[in-house]
């Protein structure tokens, strides 16, 4: 079942090697943005490599020692393999794509962005790979802390608000995972992931069982954004777009959902969690997680912030998946760890691109920008739909597992969260694209939730939105981008240049915004009508027959 | 050829289609459309009966292809309509944006109508809902918050489906098509595919809908979803079921009795989308041979014969600027054309023999007589009756009588200002008061459709070839149904004439949409709000009770780390940073041990 190889470790640190150059040549930027590229590219291909072996059920290992007698190793098992690949490749979508962003927003401190970022990145990789508890605890801390820089990035007063707020929540979650990993050890020794739970498990007394598990899952809970836990979600935002797009929908969030799938499939195992009946209580969270942030996100017009809590109540999909525990629910979750990320990392790579573009952050902004930015809208369109479960695109495969999944469960009932979940998404993005695309300057006809008041003549932005958390608007002051009317400042200067003619596929922005958004949107589509053809989806069932045994 | 036709579902090239008129100019673009629809037609008769494509989709064994009586039916009728309504589109001045819509709408229909499995019809039936929405959406003007409902409905719809297809799966093992629902299952399908049929209080969307986009637009609409969904019901109930059968009924009824009431031509005609659906769905309700012959007969005739009329009453707005009843009048003498497709229309719904609206609608009733379900063949004979007085009141008062001195000036206080600009969106005639006929485009797309309507209703042999169920059992010609007619015609046209009085004092009809769209709107606000405002509200809360705790159990005193906030400002958060700041300090020690102990 194992070899021992250097890959793992090698694959986890070649991120982190990476940050010395970054700063080396943060006064050439062509050779730290080339730095970071090839790191990424050299990541995607060692990550690949460990695939085959994954898939034969191989993972291979790197003992690193032990601690405390606890071993210390990476391992690239088919659950990490999945989660590695993942975050490696989007990184390389996603760095392109900072270049193109933090270049025509000539963004200050931009080596110690891409330098943080390798590091998030590597700790990321190391969440993956880590073979016991400890391990992972370790990287997962790390990623907190690594990711931070680029939370603050802003260097606001808003933006340090939201970064106090993360890393306390961050690290609130870590003491949490610590005290059940220091229980956990004592009573069973030590925890190395095993498909199915570690045998020792069984034997813990089942009150001191169920408080292990609630630590470790509130404590993971946190980064996947559970409600109560996800506050900090929505206010990270305040990042610049990649980085609100590859950590805060694909590398940290899914390192929680992660973490509770080790808890779950790998440290108690389907039948001991089963056993304890720790899984309704995970599953009715899940689903208040779902249902509601897919209702308060009807409440924003910031769209970050409403996309923030779309993705909470996407990762309750994933938890619920896990909780319900059988095969095809937890397939299904594994599957949109995936799809949700392609989905929503093409989301938010399309919203930044309109930010470049026309300045704009609100959705109640957004009228007309479909025809400054067609591409971009199309595959924030193509996305959304994807999001919403829509065939064709990978979130409806990951969501028809997940459904099918909860149907063949103990409780089938829930599969009215999911269904009621679509729609609540469908409420969501179906105005922002109805007005981005077909409005024409009477947009509060087209005000759907919440929006009531309309300033007669000119947009309006709702005032005194409240999302949870009580956090005001940051700048009052942002509607004076727009000038009188929307539609006007939209295709040229406000001098009467008219519309530029958009014939060239790359006239709407440029090509290293464009192109990653592309990309994603491709990776979507084809992991939406062929999933089978990219690795996920064999690295996933690998998980499934290992965890059950079926 | 047969061998290559069996290759891949006949939707493939529809959609194709829809790829090019992305890119092309507006002319090719519908010529592509048209070329490729008939394409299809073609590529549908050729398909061998039973065909049956299999194929693996993300794990799961699905039919791409299944080729039997009905799917054939259907697939050709909607192929034939594609290519008519795209020629009428072009006509009628559409985009070759519509033209992407409106085939890869058909498109998708096409793929669920021939899908041989409950996954693969799903995946189309999303697929469907999108690409109205777009349709719609392209319509602008109050088309588009209607294409948004259109969009909640058929999510809503799509979700019941979806539930019951998935609970089948859960007892079954299997997506194919065989094996029936369960209760549940059953129940939850009736409401998700009743949702497209247009059940009476699932009919709203229909209604909100159809009449608001371009006039080709809502030919394209009228003639699809509909019928996948009668379709979807004969998949879903095989051997028919009784309580279905009376639902068909109370469609008939209901639909056109709002029909009747109604003043806007496309509000009307959509009424009578739901009346003749329900006899389809009574039809497969009732589950006999005859029966579902009847229906699925009745369904490809309804598509040519409604088609025609909202084609007819296409081109009077294109002409006239108007689709009010009371604003209209005398078109008979400026559009004969229009007039005389009118009448085929017209007689092919309400059943004049001669028609193949007469020989299906025979089928159905003679189905439902044998059945011996006789109240249902009452409710039938009474809609029929009331379609006859609805398309005399159509014919009258558009077509008859004295045109309106001045149609440039708009009445007050008549149509609702919904209808005003959707008129203004919809006719994109140059000159209100030029009243010339069809032209050559739009007559050719009605007259060739006016044509299979009479054709399909006097040679009967091929058509009754490709029906499936039991055609044969059909009697078309025999004397019954000629003295049948003729009675409901004469009741009919009494009918109108004894209520033509009262109905004139009728100008706007409500239905359950003004209920539903208000409550619809206020629930969502009634949820979304609260629970916002409570999930601040306790979120600010704890944010406010961590920071008491904090401030009880640190000791605020000077700050020791630089990127701390400086004493003197907020209490809070001057407390929740020393916390921050010192799980940070222990967990970056516990990093430090770690490195030291095992490096």
């Amino acid at each position: 079942m194992t070899g021992t190889s250097l890959l793992p470790v090698a694959t986890v640190l070649v991120p982190a090697l990476a940050i010395a150059p970054i700063y080396g040549f943060r006064n050439s930027p062509n050779r730290r943005e080339a730095t970071t590229l090839i790191a990424a590219l050299a990541t995607v291909g060692l990550v690949a490599s460990l695939v085959p072996a994954a898939l034969e059920g191989r993972g291979l290992v790197t003992h690193l020692g032990t601690f405390a007698s606890v071993p210390v190793a990476f391992r690239a098992d088919a659950l990490g393999v999945l989660f590695a690949l993942l975050a490696a490749s989007l990184w390389l979508v996603t760095s392109v794509y900072s270049v193109g962003y933090m270049r025509s927003l000539d963004e200050h401190g931009q080596t110690r962005y891409y330098a943080a970022f390798a590091a998030s990145i590597a700790a990321t990789l190391g969440v993956a790979f880590g073979a016991t508890l400890l391990t992972l605890f370790v990287c997962y801390e790390l990623l907190t802390l690594a990711t931070y820089p680029l939370v603050t990035h802003a260097e606001t007063e808003a933006a340090r608000r939201a970064g106090r707020r993360y890393v306390l929540y961050g690290l609130s979650g870590g003491v949490a995972i610590f005290a059940g990993l220091v229980l956990l050890t004592t009573a069973a020794g030590p925890t190395v992931f095993t498909p199915g739970g570690v045998p020792a498990v069984e034997s813990l007394s089942p009150d001191l069982a169920r408080a292990v598990f609630g630590l470790l899952v509130a404590g993971f809970g946190v980064k996947a954004a559970v409600v109560p836990l996800h506050t900090w979600l929505p206010e990270a935002m305040v990042a610049p777009t990649p980085v609100s797009g590859l950590l805060h929908a694909v590398a940290v969030v899914k390192s929680g959902v992660f973490g509770i799938a080790r808890v779950v499939l790998f440290v108690f195992g389907p039948d001991a969690t089963r056993d304890l009946g720790v899984a309704l209580p995970l599953a009715v969270v899940a689903v208040v997680t779902i249902l509601y942030t897919g209702l308060v996100a009807l409440r924003q017009d910031k769209l970050k912030r409403g996309i923030a809590y779309s993705t909470v109540s996407q990762l309750g999909y994933i938890v619920l998946g896990l909780a319900l525990l059988t095969p095809a629910a937890v397939f299904g979750a594994l599957l949109h760890v995936v799809a949700h990320a392609v989905m929503k990392l093409t989301v938010f790579l399309s919203v930044g691109a309109i930010y470049v573009e026309t300045g704009r952050e609100y959705v109640s902004q957004l009228d007309g920008v479909g025809r400054r930015l067609p591409l971009t809208i199309t595959g924030f369109g193509i996305a959304a739909a994807g999001l919403v479960g829509m065939p064709a695109v990978a979130g409806f495969v990951s969501k028809w597992y997940l459904m099918l999944g909860t149907v063949q469960s103990e409780y089938p009932i829930l599969v009215a969260a999911f269904l009621g979940a679509g729609l609540l998404k469908l409420l969501f993005f179906w105005p922002i694209v109805l007005r981005a695309c077909y409005a024409d300057g009477d947009s509060s006809s087209l005000d759907f939730v919440g929006e009531t008041t309309n300033d007669g003549g000119g947009h309006h932005v709702a005032s005194g939105h409240r999302p949870d958390g009580g956090f005001e608007r940051e700048d009052p002051n942002d509607e004076g981008r727009l000038g009188e009317q929307n539609g006007d400042d939209l295709v040229g200067e406000q001098n009467g240049e008219g519309p530029r003619s958009r014939s060239t596929w790359d006239a709407e922005t440029t090509v290293l915004l464009l192109g990653p958004i592309l990309a994603a949107v491709l990776g979507a589509v084809v992991l939406g009508v062929r999933p089978e053809s990219l690795p996920f989806f064999d690295l996933a069932d690998h998980v499934v027959t290992e965890v059950f045994g079926t | 050829m047969t061998e290559l036709a069996t290759v891949a579902p006949p939707a493939v090239l529809v959609f194709v289609a829809a790829g090019v008129c992305l890119v092309v100019p507006r002319r090719a673009g519908h010529a592509v459309a048209i070329v490729a629809a008939l394409a299809t037609v073609t590529w549908i008769g050729l398909l061998p009966a039973g065909t049956h494509l299999g194929t693996s989709l993300f794990g799961f064994d699905v039919v791409l292809l299944n080729v039997d009586g009905v799917s054939r039916t259907v697939g050709l009728v909607f192929g034939y309509i594609a290519a008519a309504g795209s020629l009428y589109a072009y006509a009628t001045d559409a985009d070759a944006r519509q033209a992407t819509y409106a085939l890869a709408y058909a498109g998708s229909c096409l793929g669920a109508v021939f899908a041989g499995d409950w996954l693969t019809l799903v995946i189309f039936w999303e697929l469907m809902a999108v690409w109205a929405t777009l349709l719609l959406w392209h319509g602008g003007g109050a088309a588009r918050r209607a294409g948004l409902r259109y969009a909640i409905y058929h999510e809503i719809g799509g979700a019941f489906l979806m539930a019951a297809v998935l609970l089948r799966f859960a007892r079954t093992g299997t997506f194919l098509f065989g094996e029936g629902f369960g209760t549940l299952a059953a129940v939850l399908a009736a409401v998700g595919i009743g949702l497209n049929a247009g059940f009476v209080g699932l009919h709203v969307w229909m209604v909100d809908s159809y009449p608001r986009p371009h006039v080709a637009a809502s030919v394209i609409l009228a003639a699809f979803t509909t019928k996948v969904g009668a379709y979807t019901l004969v998949r879903a109930f095989p051997g028919g079921n009784e309580l279905l059968a009376y639902l068909g009924g109370a469609m008939v009824l209901v639909g056109v009795t709002m029909a009747i009431l109604q003043v806007e031509l496309r509000r009307l005609l959509t009424y009578h989308v739901v009346s003749q659906v329900g006899y389809m769905v009574a039809g497969v309700g009732v589950g006999s041979g005859l029966a579902v012959a009847g229906a699925f007969g009745h369904l490809l005739n309804h598509v040519l014969y409604k088609s025609l009329l909202f084609m007819v009453a296409g081109v009077v707005l294109y002409r006239t600027g108007s689709e009010n009843l009371k604003r209209l009048g005398g078109l008979a003498r400026s559009m004969p054309i229009a007039f005389g497709l009118f009448l085929v229309a017209a007689a092919s719904i309400t059943g004049v023999p001669g028609t193949n609206g007469f020989v299906t609608k025979g089928m159905i009733l003679d189905g439902v007589e044998a059945a011996g379900l006789d109240s249902l063949w009452w409710v039938l004979t009474i809609g029929a009756v009331g379609t006859v007085i609805s398309f005399t009141k159509f014919g009258y008062y558009a077509f008859l009588g004295e045109s309106p001195k001045d149609d440039v000036e708009k009445e007050s206080g008549t149509g609702s200002r919904a209808d005003q600009s959707s008129e203004r969106e919809a006719s994109r005639a140059s000159e209100p008061t030029s009243r010339t006929d069809v032209s050559v485009g739009q007559g050719l797309a009605m007259g060739v459709t006016a044509g299979l309507c009479i054709a399909l209703g006097l040679v009967l042999e091929p058509f009754f070839a490709i029906l499936p169920g039991d055609p044969g059992a059909a009697k078309p010609f025999s004397l019954s149904q000629f003295l049948k007619a003729a009675v409901l015609f004469a009741a009919g046209f009494g009918a109108f004439v004894v209520i033509r009085g009262s109905l004139r004092r009728v100008t706007h009809a409500p239905d359950l949409d003004v209920v539903l769209h208000p409550l619809g709107a206020r629930l969502t606000r009634g949820v979304v709000v609260p629970t916002a405002t409570l999930g601040g509200v306790i979120g600010t809360a704890g944010v406010r009770l961590a920071g008491r705790f904090h401030e009880w159990s640190a000791h605020p005193g000077p700050d020791r780390w630089s990127w701390a906030r400086p004493v003197g400002e907020e209490g809070t958060r001057q407390s929740v940073d020393d916390l921050g700041g010192k799980v940070l300090l222990v967990v970056l020690g516990l990093v430090v041990v770690l490195l030291v102990l095992f490096l």
